[in-house]
């Protein structure tokens, strides 16, 4: 038998899935994961969501581009002297727009890149794509409960069945 | 309507009209540095309507939970068009004191018309009518929508020709188009802060008040981007009045200039951390530092060349204006409340 992805019910509204999100937390269910057709408020909440690793990488990316920059032009300056007007060589003005752009650069790129890497992107296969009843082009809602070390599968049964979805699935990898 | 004022009121009033009076004193001694010192606070004072009838104009057309927290705080800060007017009565009388433009024969027909106390007090009236019509219009949620899209029109334009007036003028050569959005977004950021020190220490923890630090933290950008700017232009090209503008400046003014750059930058870089946006008590304690750095901000702007009378007479006026602007926004606020409460 395939190795199990999920125990997965689906419910009609966003208004029964962060119910059913609250009650399935409150029962000590931690690995909880949810499908949604758009983007429900408060849900990250209720999924213990705490992660902030995109604005730290785009905090990060921002200052180090911002650094690099200004060292760049340091550098090129003090590489080729060009006196321009009387104006100090290391001339901290002129250099912020370029330090600015690249502190914007910086911050996106590095945005992005934890963005994909934290998304596990670009991946073309998930195994819920292969459930019955997926679609999220209709009005469902999905909310799934992930095995841990000590899963047991007719527990988590029990717990989704109590919460009278419209569908319980299992999601096999 | 009921509403009273306070013995705290009263005792407030009182020291703030004898500090008033202490600075109009000083014009005994200089009449024209202790003028311009109170034309310094005076601006700043009319920044509080300015940016009140600003941000109550975005509220209407880009409502949102700021706007729910700050609605009728903002609608009370623009009721003091009336005394912020008042300040300026002193400054209308004495523009042969305060003004180069007084003593200087005009070049041109247009100096003659534009440049004269009977036009320059007929823009600042004009400037306090906007500020009180539109306002009180959106107060009374008539054709609210309509006034408040003609008012963000109407003031950058009408904002820059009064900032031209009142403290681009003190310099005869000096010239920049940038100087009505730098006396613009220094008037929201006094005021807006002001508002929201003032909202957070009468009222009850506004909800989602880290959308009201995300708020300050895209002003005292906006405030950065412009006045680095401004800078820059003059700097890069050296255009030789903007050197000259700054120029004036150095001496002892560079400290003011160190003090109101680390008063927006310490808050700015702080803001960038969501748990500071979100906490009611250090949104306060940043408001206090962003308020102190603008108040040094105006007087870097006017005083500049006048001396010291001009700074005393100054700091007295901003500690009148100051006491003013808190009994008179308690009261605006409670005048209201009780004006928009269930009959």
């Amino acid at each position: 038998m395939a190795e199990l992805y999920a125990l997965m019910a689906e419910f009609e509204s966003p208004g029964r899935l962060l119910d059913a999100a609250r009650r399935l937390r409150s029962q000590g269910w931690n690995r909880l994961e949810a499908f949604t057709p758009f983007p429900v408020e408060g849900l990250d909440r209720l999924l213990g969501y705490t992660d902030n690793a995109v604005a730290r990488a785009m905090m990060i990316g921002g200052t180090v581009g911002a650094l690099a920059a200004f060292l760049m032009q340091a550098g090129i300056n003090l590489a080729y002297p060009l006196w321009i007007g009387g104006r100090p060589l290391i001339a901290v003005p002129a250099f912020m727009l370029i330090c600015f752009e690249m502190l914007v650069l910086g911050a996106v790129l590095s945005g992005i890149a934890t963005m994909f890497i934290a998304n596990r992107l670009p991946r073309l296969n998930h195994p819920v794509f292969a459930a019955d009843r997926f679609d999220l082009s209709a009005e469902r809602f999905f909310l799934a409960i992930l095995p841990d070390a000590g899963f047991d599968r007719d527990a988590a049964g029990k717990a989704l069945a109590a919460l009278t979805p419209r569908a319980i699935i299992e999601v096999q990898l | 309507m009921g509403i009273r004022l306070s013995r705290a009121d009263l005792w407030t009033l009182a020291i703030a009209a004898l500090c008033a009076a202490a600075a109009l004193a000083l014009t005994w001694f200089d009449p024209g540095a202790a003028l311009t010192g109170w034309l310094g606070a005076a601006t700043a004072f009319a920044g509080l309507p300015a940016g009140s009838l600003c941000l109550l104009a975005m509220m209407k057309l880009i409502p949102g939970a700021w706007g729910e927290a700050l609605r009728l705080t903002c609608e009370a800060g623009t009721m003091l068009a009336l005394p912020a007017f008042i300040t300026f009565l002193p400054v209308m009388a004495g523009t042969a004191f305060i003004y180069p433009w007084m003593s200087h024969r005009p070049d041109t027909a247009f100096q003659i018309f534009w440049l004269g106390p009977f036009a320059f007090a007929l823009r600042t009236v004009l400037w306090f009518a906007l500020l009180w019509g539109a306002a009180r219009s959106i107060r009374a949620r008539r054709r609210s929508r309509a006034i408040a899209v003609a008012a963000l029109i109407a003031l950058p334009v009408l904002g820059s020709l009064v900032a031209v007036d009142w403290l681009m003028s003190l310099d005869l050569k000096f010239a920049s188009s940038a100087f009505g959005l730098q006396m613009l977004i220094l008037s929201l950021c006094l005021a807006y802060c002001a508002l929201l020190m003032f909202r957070i220490a009468i009222g009850s923890r506004p909800y989602r008040i880290g959308v009201l630090g995300a708020l300050l933290l895209t002003l005292l950008l906006i405030w950065a981007y412009i006045q680095f700017l401004t800078f820059f232009i003059s700097w890069s090209p050296g255009l030789p009045e903007g050197a000259e503008w700054y120029g004036r400046r150095a001496g002892g003014w560079d400290l003011a200039e160190w003090a109101f750059a680390l008063l927006g930058a310490i808050p700015l870089i702080m803001l960038l951390f969501a748990a500071i946006r979100a906490d009611a008590v250090w949104l306060l304690r940043l408001s206090v530092l962003v308020i102190a750095g603008k108040l040094i901000e105006f007087a870097w702007f006017a005083l500049p060349g006048r001396g010291v009378i001009a700074v005393v007479s100054f700091l007295l006026a901003s500690l009148a204006f100051s006491l003013l602007a808190s009994a008179a926004l308690g009261l605006a606020l409670r005048r209201r409340i009780a004006r928009r409460a269930p009959k």
